[in-house]
């Protein structure tokens, strides 16, 4: 174990060389931890007071079979060193590169599940997951799914751990679908550039036949993708005024998340969707059958969770 | 011969009140079956070697009643189980003795198709084909399509993840799910997900889709509809041996331009499956490729002239594209109705359902052969090639005593191949009991924990739909309170 050299990791994170090594620091510890990977979403969800444990020790390609499209990789490699080694082979992710800074991990894109671009025609990055090899909070160093694309051999936990933000496992190995080049991939919404420069930015996942009126009433910046079912809406304070986000985006059947605001706003008021009582209750269930001590980045997305 | 829990005598005892309280819950004595007879129809499913005839069947037609039963299930120690249509080929519908099955085949409505959005609400006992027929006039269509689509209910599909043919190209069942409304055991009704794309916080979706109904029973579900292609044209390949054309399948997915889908039958499935719906399949074949392609006129024949080269260069014998849409039709026919066909050849059949890695199908198609003649038994392949789905079917006898056994000692050789070849013991099928005894090929006993403990989670008495996906003694059932499983009679 040493201490992160990296740029974008806090200064004090803990890296290690093997998955093995970062199960059995998880399995001793007495004191939460909070997951890293690139770093780049560190600015999503409530602040995590919790030591930092970073996954960019674990890095490197580790299975790739390029006529089958599959490839593994440990979860702290870097998206743009996967896209090199798929690119000798006229490959490509199934999901979009990220320009919006810093160096996302693959176990970040998965941990996080937001789909890019072109969600609508590749699905989002948990549906391009076969399996993966994770720690959970008690420190068992586990495996799930498999290296096929049709499999059904037991729960789907390689898709449950997509999306939860580290807060039940910690990927340290995932493997996933690939793609041939030559499948024309879209680039980023038009204007998300100027959005992003807005101290607020909210994404929202919409039924697009509800989107079009949130869009027509923002008074912000504004980018659109998915043809209209994603929205990406920037403001500064002033602009939030009274108005609540989350609500709007649940008052017309979708869901919204608080991808940038300063950090003292976010202490303070949720990032994530608030969800109905049913269904907290059925991510508390979760996070007890992951993470019953509740080590793994708590109160990230909701309290306690 | 699998083992099952042995059912709870105490809950056996209180069978008349149980039967009087659900009718009360149910508010219409009409959907309770209490009848040794009615109660028959219930005792299997697609794996009809296994038949228990449970101990009341209670039949939903809302939600609310759904939630009724499980509460009442819940708070009096009481095994339930979910049933669609019961046509697992896992045993994922078979109950227990003192099982209280729901059915849910009355929840058969479609409440909503959204032409905007591509979506469609409904109830969980509709089935497959239906959603597709009912969208059909708009230009759409709900594009994973189990080869039992006539008959299994998207609660099924959504329990067991299920694919089908065409999903190798648009996905299985989990790629096409936005939403369901969930019960849970202790009689909550969630609603998960809905019109918009993706989850805010975890991806319950994905936890639910695949758990075999253990974790809390569906009884909405939306869908993601597609774009109907403007045309879609199979070809039909004959080659002289099964490895030849399970090259070619590993060929054509190595260029990366997948067809829509790709279907293998070798020659024992050939000839049953001519004999039984006259597709049209080259009956001198040892074994049959349908390749389907899709798109626009100009987009079909680049395909179709890319397959067909790909065909040759592997030594096919006999190539025929579909001229019309009506022999089309009866080329997916025989494909859809392959099983039915083989029941025809054979009085009994196990379908094996393991994934392997499509460059060792060929590999892997040998040691199959070999593996049926070393037990003595034959085995027809049909299957969703170009996902390397496999599907051989053991054929045999159930007359002969002790054959059961021998059949499920040879279909478990061939998971171990599977296994070995980088694959899994179940592509689309799911676990259920056929396969529970057969994880630990894939996970150690802290990976199946780790799966047990989100069921410990949901269900924390482990009443719903039990005995199943885990291996027994692994489920919390003491190994005193095991019984053999009942065979078919
Ligand atoms: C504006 C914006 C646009 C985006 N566009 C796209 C896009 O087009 N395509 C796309 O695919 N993605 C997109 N993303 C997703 C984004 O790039 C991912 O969030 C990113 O990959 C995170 O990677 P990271 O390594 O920097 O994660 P971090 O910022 O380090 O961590 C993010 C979260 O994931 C957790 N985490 C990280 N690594 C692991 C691990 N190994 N195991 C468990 N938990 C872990 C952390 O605890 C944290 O909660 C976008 C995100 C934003 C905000
Ligand atoms: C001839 C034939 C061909 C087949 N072809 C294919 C194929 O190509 N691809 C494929 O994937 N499968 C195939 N199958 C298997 C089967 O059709 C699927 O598994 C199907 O999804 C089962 O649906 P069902 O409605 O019949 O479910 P059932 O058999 O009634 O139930 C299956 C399981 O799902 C659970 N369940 C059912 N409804 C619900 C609900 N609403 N909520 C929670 N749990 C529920 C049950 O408890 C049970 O464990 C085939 C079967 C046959 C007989």
């Amino acid at each position: 174990m040493k201490a992160a050299e990296t740029g974008a990791q806090a200064p004090n994170s803990l890296i290690f060389d093997t998955p093995e090594a970062l199960a059995s620091h998880v399995a001793q510890l007495d004191q939460p931890i909070a997951v890293q990977g690139g770093g780049s979403k560190a600015g999503i969800g409530y602040p995590v007071d919790a030591a930092p444990v970073s996954t960019l020790g674990l890095a490197g390609v580790t299975y790739f079979e390029p006529k089958e499209f599959v490839l593994g990789a440990r979860a702290g490699t870097l998206i743009t060193d996967l896209q090199a080694v798929l690119d000798e082979h006229d490959l490509i992710l199934p999901f979009e590169p990220i320009a919006l800074g810093g160096e996302p991990t693959l176990g970040g894109v998965i941990a996080t599940n937001l789909g890019g671009a072109e969600r609508e025609s590749l699905g989002a990055p948990r549906d391009n997951v076969l399996g993966a090899q994770y720690i959970n909070g008690k420190g068992e160093l586990l495996k799930a799914g498999g290296r096929v694309v049709k499999n059904v051999s037991g729960y789907d936990i390689p898709r449950g751990l997509s999306g939860s933000w580290g807060t039940l496992a910690i990927l340290t190995e995932i493997t996933i679908k690939v793609l041939p080049k030559a499948r024309a991939v879209a680039q980023t919404g038009e204007g998300l550039d100027a959005v992003m420069a807005s101290p607020f930015v909210w994404r929202l996942s919409l039924p697009r036949d509800r989107a079009g009126d949130i869009a027509a009433a923002w008074p912000g910046v504004m980018a659109q993708q998915w043809d209209g079912a994603l929205l990406w809406l920037g403001g500064e304070a002033e602009a939030l005024q009274g108005r609540d986000i989350h609500a709007l985006a649940a008052a017309a059947g979708g869901h919204a998340l608080l991808v940038q605001s300063p950090l003292e706003h976010r202490r303070h008021n949720p990032c994530f969707q608030p969800l109905s009582d049913g269904n907290i209750a059925l991510h508390r269930l979760l996070k007890r059958a992951f993470d019953p001590g509740g080590m793994l980045n708590p109160g990230r997305m909701y309290e306690g969770i | 011969m699998l083992n099952m829990p042995s059912p709870s005598s105490a809950v056996l005892a209180r069978r008349e009140t149980i039967a009087s309280d659900l009718r009360q819950l149910l508010g219409d004595d009409e959907l309770l079956i209490t009848s040794a007879n009615e109660l028959k129809g219930y005792e299997t499913d697609g794996l009809a070697c296994y038949r228990t005839v449970p101990m009341l069947v209670a039949l939903a037609e809302t939600t609310e009643q759904v939630a009724a039963v499980l509460k009442y299930c819940n708070d009096n120690g009481v095994p339930v189980m979910a049933r669609g249509a019961g046509t697992s080929l896992a045993g994922g519908a078979l109950p227990q003795l003192d099982t209280v099955v729901l059915g849910l085949s009355k929840m058969n409505e479609i409440l909503d198709v959204n032409t905007e959005n591509k979506t469609a609400v409904v109830q969980a006992g509709v089935t497959n084909k239906n959603i597709s027929v009912a969208v059909d006039d708009l230009g759409l269509f709900y594009a994973p399509d189990p080869s039992s689509q006539i008959a299994c209910t998207i609660g099924g599909n959504v329990a067991m993840n299920s694919g089908g043919a065409h999903c190798l190209k648009y996905g299985v069942t989990t790629n096409h799910i936005l939403g369901v409304k969930f019960v849970t055991m202790d009689g909550e009704i969630v609603e998960i997900g809905g019109q918009a794309y993706d989850l805010p916080g975890y991806d319950l979706l994905g936890m639910i889709v695949g758990a075999e109904g253990q974790l809390g029973v569906v009884t909405e579900v939306t869908v993601r509809l597609m774009d109907k292609p403007e045309a879609a044209r199979p070809l039909l390949a004959g080659f002289d041996s099964a490895l030849d054309a399970g090259a070619c399948v590993a060929a054509i997915m190595a260029t990366g331009r997948t067809p829509v889908a790709i279907e293998f039958m070798d020659r024992p499935a050939i000839l049953a499956c001519e004999r039984f719906t006259g597709a049209g399949y080259p009956v001198e074949a040892q074994a049959l490729l349908i390749i389907e392609v899709e798109g626009s006129e100009a987009e079909i024949a680049e395909e179709l002239a890319f397959v067909e080269g790909m065909a040759r260069d592997h030594g096919a014998i006999s190539l025929r594209v579909a001229e019309d849409f009506a022999s089309a039709e009866n080329i997916w026919k025989g494909r859809k109705s392959a099983f039915g066909a083989i029941g025809q050849i054979s009085p009994d059949y196990l379908c094996m359902d393991g994934t392997i890695p499509v460059t060792k199908l060929p590999d892997v198609l040998e040691q199959i052969y070999a593996i049926g003649a070393r037990f003595g038994f034959e085995i027809a392949n049909i299957f969703h090639a170009g996902d390397g789905n496999m599907h051989p079917l053991i054929m045999y006898d159930s007359h002969r005593p002790g054959v059961l056994d021998e059949v499920e000692a040879c279909g478990a050789e061939i998971l171990k191949v599977c296994v070995d070849a980088g694959g899994c013991i179940t592509g689309e099928h799911g676990v259920g009991i056929e396969k529970r005894d057969h994880m630990p090929l894939m996970f150690s006993p802290a990976e199946l924990n780790q799966m047990k403990e989100i069921k410990r989670q949901f269900d924390p008495q482990w009443l719903l739909n039990g005995g199943k996906v885990f291996p027994l003694e692994e489920d919390g059932v003491p190994a005193g309170q095991v019984v053999p499983g009942r065979a078919a009679a």
